[in-house]
């Protein structure tokens, strides 16, 4: 009886049909206990190792994420600074305007 | 109260104003980092995540991740069989741009894009997809990623700044207190600050897609590189133990992905009891040596004949040996090789029981024996040879018993006597000149066609493959003429018998194309007369024909004989379609592609975009244009058959014969006859019962329509029709007659004396009018024929005044 994960795996798994059939084939036609046992964990470790892949990429995304979303904050406080500034430059400059209108009335 | 209003302004009054400005002074903030998400839980990023993303350490390589266990094991496994594998017999795994490529990368780009937003892909550089995606599939996804209820992010950083910039500058230009020159100032120095922001924010967003596309990369190659060193080590073992050459037959022999498609049905379903794998492959062996010895349950012999053929063709297919001759075969010492080791594993593990020395024969007598020196030199055993040397004729596995029914090996030996340039067809090749039901299999010079197509080279076709269709079928027709199957006034038929009895094999020698015909029964060859004999063709020369071979010469569309080539025609208009269509995908493809450069800013000039928009408007008129010529041909093709098997009248151009039958098509299709039909008790019973007693004398049939209200004649004329084909049974002539009688009596009241030419729809097919002859005693004769049948409806001259009168 086969090891369900690798029945799961040949089922379901992300290999490839030619490659899922090559194994079949070596199941079916192989004799050596030991060999079978070593394919069967030759599998089982690359499906680990693929899955890893997918956590890999996904990691490395929320990192270049996280790091853009973290530098847009940055870039977005010192946009506001500046903005900011120049909103009290205007307010100053329209109070000025006004007093010397008045002073001027 | 001056010095009160010039004290300047209060800090409430300042407040005031930047309250105008900017709301509650908090808002850019809450603007600028809304929807900012920290990468695993959605809340909102806090200044201080800026640090500690810095500190995150960067990850370990994907590909050291990744080759840990898996390559200790994967080198343990190779290690087994050092030296006994060379590296030649390596398969090679590229990295490059394959189809598992692009598998690859469209699963990890799905991942991504789950985690980063749809906007992933679109923010890709083209550089990080094109290796993997062709540049329709590219603007595919871009297309679904449009058209998506998610869509592309909007930039909700910029779009806050630029709203602010905006806000402040109309603020600015409102102003009744600052004089122009301050406002323009106040206006640079906005402008500035705007512009700084931009262009960081987009040298953002630049570095974030660069490692986005790096980390996409360096997960699809590490995905790839995982998946080969996995088929390597694989490979390895298969070879070294014998199974690589047996997975090779073991393939072909089973058809495996078919057949455990078959096999996992049936199992649950019941019909299978053994262990799944070995009623896969075992199983599988057997059955398909069931298909080549014994025909499969094809109940005649052709039938059995094509399940060989298909069996051997599997198994040539398998072993990599379908695009050879036989003699190459023989001569390739890998094939012969990877046969041999074959047959060993075979007999060692005793897989699928007697099959092994079954298979020895079966190669030696299905590719002629072979060479024994050549076998010998590749190291086979004295028994196998004997094996691929037998004549004998091999045992069904299962039963024991000998198989004589003719296999396509002996039917080679029978045709080889008579035509040395003759070879024997397998599967697909038997199947392209096996006479069937279908239009690509009903004609003589369908079936040519289609074994000249399938080989242009061996037939001497040297030209663009773009005109390979018409090459093909003039080739068709010229032997079809050449063989005297074809002429200008009649042209040999296929019978419904010959379908999968005959076989109607295209042959080549010396530049020379001709035909050959074998009767699939007996594997002998026939010649026309034999083919008429046996009951495979008959000779068509009716008036038809002849009428379409006169007035081919005055159209010259129109092909002599009876047999158009439409689907040549049509075939070669579809080609002109699908090269419309490969140019405006790739125009298509142009637009998205400049689509894509406007909107990341690389491209401010438009003028491109209108020019290429321009050329894809002008091409996709074409295209319709093309659409509506194909339609045309289609339509004017149609007419030409239907007119080619209609009766024709003496001088009846084939322009008139469409005009009368589109016009009987309006009749037929009209609001009147669609509602009788649809009202379904629209008999007239008393007519119809006129009609059953008296239809031999007509004049109480004509008096009753006279007196019958027009409107709804024609729904009473075909449910007259349909009447008596139900209750005369198999007097269709009455029938007939009855539909004519009325028709004719319907268009008297129409103040129309029918004529010869005219026609109308009946029963789905056409009735045409000759012309009337006046008898004697003043009566008239209207003779119709529809169906094969000819009907005269005789009108009294009490009725025919009346109708003149």
């Amino acid at each position: 009886m086969l090891n369900p994960e690798l029945m799961e795996l040949l089922r379901n798994g992300l290999l490839d049909r030619e490659t899922k059939l090559a194994v079949i084939d070596f199941l079916v036609s192989n004799k050596d206990p030991e060999l079978e046992a070593d394919i069967v964990q030759l599998l089982q470790d690359w499906d680990e190792a693929d899955q890893s892949i997918d956590e890999a990429l996904v990691s490395r995304l929320d990192m270049a994420k996280a790091k853009f979303d973290a530098a847009e904050s940055d870039l977005g406080d010192s946009v506001n600074s500046e903005l900011q500034s120049l909103a009290s430059d205007i307010v100053k400059e329209q109070s000025i305007a006004k007093i010397q209108e008045d002073m001027e009335v | 109260m001056t010095s009160e209003s010039g004290s300047g302004p209060q800090p409430a009054e300042e407040s005031a104003l930047e309250e105008e400005f900017f709301g509650d002074g908090k808002s850019l903030e809450g603007e600028d980092t809304a929807g900012v998400e920290s990468p695993d839980d959605g809340t909102e990023s806090e200044p201080g995540d800026v640090e500690g993303v810095e500190e995150v350490e960067e990850p370990t390589s994907i590909r050291d991740r990744l080759f840990g266990a898996f390559s200790a094991t994967a080198e343990r496994v190779k290690n087994r069989f050092t030296g006994e594998v060379n590296e030649t017999d390596q398969e090679s795994h590229e990295t490059s741009k394959t189809e598992f490529a692009g598998a690859v990368a469209a699963g990890l780009v799905g991942i991504a894009m789950t985690r980063t937003g749809t906007k992933f892909f679109a923010d890709l550089p083209q550089y990080a997809t094109q290796k993997y995606f062709t540049s329709k599939e590219r603007s595919s996804i871009l297309s679904a990623i449009e058209t998506s209820d998610l869509g592309p992010e909007s930039n909700d950083g910029a779009s806050a700044v630029e709203r602010k910039n905006q806000m402040i500058t109309d603020r600015i230009n409102e102003s009744t207190f600052l004089t122009e020159g301050k406002k323009a100032e106040l206006i640079g120095r906005l402008t500035g600050i705007t512009e700084k922001y931009s262009g960081e924010f987009a040298n953002l967003e630049e570095d974030r897609n660069q490692e986005f596309a790096e980390a996409l990369e360096e997960s699809i190659q590490s995905r790839i590189s995982n998946t080969a060193m996995l088929k390597e080590t694989l490979n390895t073992a298969l070879i070294a133990t014998g199974i690589a050459s047996l997975r090779t037959v073991g393939y072909s022999a089973v058809a495996l992905y078919e057949r455990h498609k078959k096999v996992s049905s049936e199992m649950k379903e019941g019909k299978r009891e053994g262990n799944y794998f070995s009623e896969l492959v075992a199983g599988g062996a057997k059955e398909t040596w069931s298909d080549l010895t014994k025909g499969g349950d094809g109940e005649t012999l052709m039938k059995r004949n094509i399940t060989r053929a298909k069996a051997a063709g599997i198994l040539l297919r398998g072993a990599a040996m379908g695009h050879l001759a036989g003699a190459e075969i023989f001569s390739d010492e890998n094939i012969m090789g990877a046969i041999n080791k074959s047959v060993e594993v075979f007999q060692e593990q005793g897989v699928a029981g007697g099959f092994t020395e079954h298979f020895g024969d079966h190669f030696g007598e299905l590719l002629g024996g072979g060479d024994d020196e050549e076998s010998s030199a590749e190291g086979g055993d004295d028994d196998h040879h004997e094996d691929f040397e037998s004549d004998e004729l091999a045992e069904d596995p299962e039963t024991g018993e000998a198989y004589v029914d003719q296999g396509p090996e002996q039917l080679a030996a029978e045709v080889d006597e008579d035509s040395p340039e003759i070879t024997v067809l397998h599967g697909d090749e038997l199947e392209r000149a096996t006479v069937g039901a279908d239009s690509g299999h009903n004609s003589i010079t369908a079936l040519l066609k289609n074994q000249i197509m399938s080989d242009p080279e061996k037939f001497g076709y040297e030209g663009d493959p773009d005109d390979l269709n018409d090459w093909a079928a003039d080739q068709a027709t010229e032997v079809a003429r050449s063989e005297g199957l074809l002429s200008a006034t009649g042209d040999v038929r296929l019978t419904s018998g010959s379908i999968d009895n005959l076989i109607v094999q295209a042959t080549e020698k010396d530049g020379e194309i001709g035909v050959h015909f074998i009767d699939s029964n007996t594997g002998k060859p026939l010649d026309v007369d034999g083919l008429q004999d046996a009951g495979y063709t008959y000779e068509h020369s009716s008036g038809a024909a002849e009428e379409v071979a006169s007035v081919a010469t005055e159209r010259p569309d129109v092909e002599v004989g009876v047999d158009l080539d439409v689907e040549g025609e049509i075939a070669a208009r579809e080609g002109d379609l699908e090269a419309a269509e490969a140019e405006y995908a790739k125009l298509d493809s142009k637009l998205t592609e400049l689509e894509s450069s406007i909107a990341s800013g690389e491209l401010t000039d438009e003028a491109d975009m209108v020019a290429a928009q321009a050329e894809a408007e002008t091409l996709i008129e074409e295209f319709e244009a093309i659409e509506d010529e194909l339609d045309s041909i289609e339509d004017h093709l149609d007419d030409l058959i239907a007119w080619s098997e209609s009766p024709l009248e003496d001088g009846e151009t084939f322009e008139e014969w469409k005009e009368t039958r589109a016009m009987a098509a309006e009749v037929a299709s009209s609001e009147a006859v669609e509602d009788v039909y649809e009202s379904g008790d629209a008999f007239d019973d008393e007519i119809v019962e006129v009609v059953e007693d008296t239809y031999a004398s007509s004049d109480e049939i004509f008096e009753t329509i006279f007196a019958t209200p027009r409107i709804d004649d024609t729904g009473k004329s075909m449910n007259l029709m349909l009447a008596f084909e139900k209750s005369v049974g198999e007097a269709r002539e009455a029938a007939l007659n009855a539909f004519a009688q009325h028709e004719i009596g319907t268009l008297f009241k129409d103040g129309y004396l029918v004529k010869k030419g005219d026609g109308l729809e009946y029963n789905g097919r056409w009735m045409d009018f000759a012309n009337p002859t006046e008898n004697a005693d003043g009566s008239m004769d209207f003779k119709v024929r529809a169906e094969g049948i000819i009907t005269v409806v005789k009108v009294s001259k009490k009725i025919m005044d009346r109708v003149r009168g």
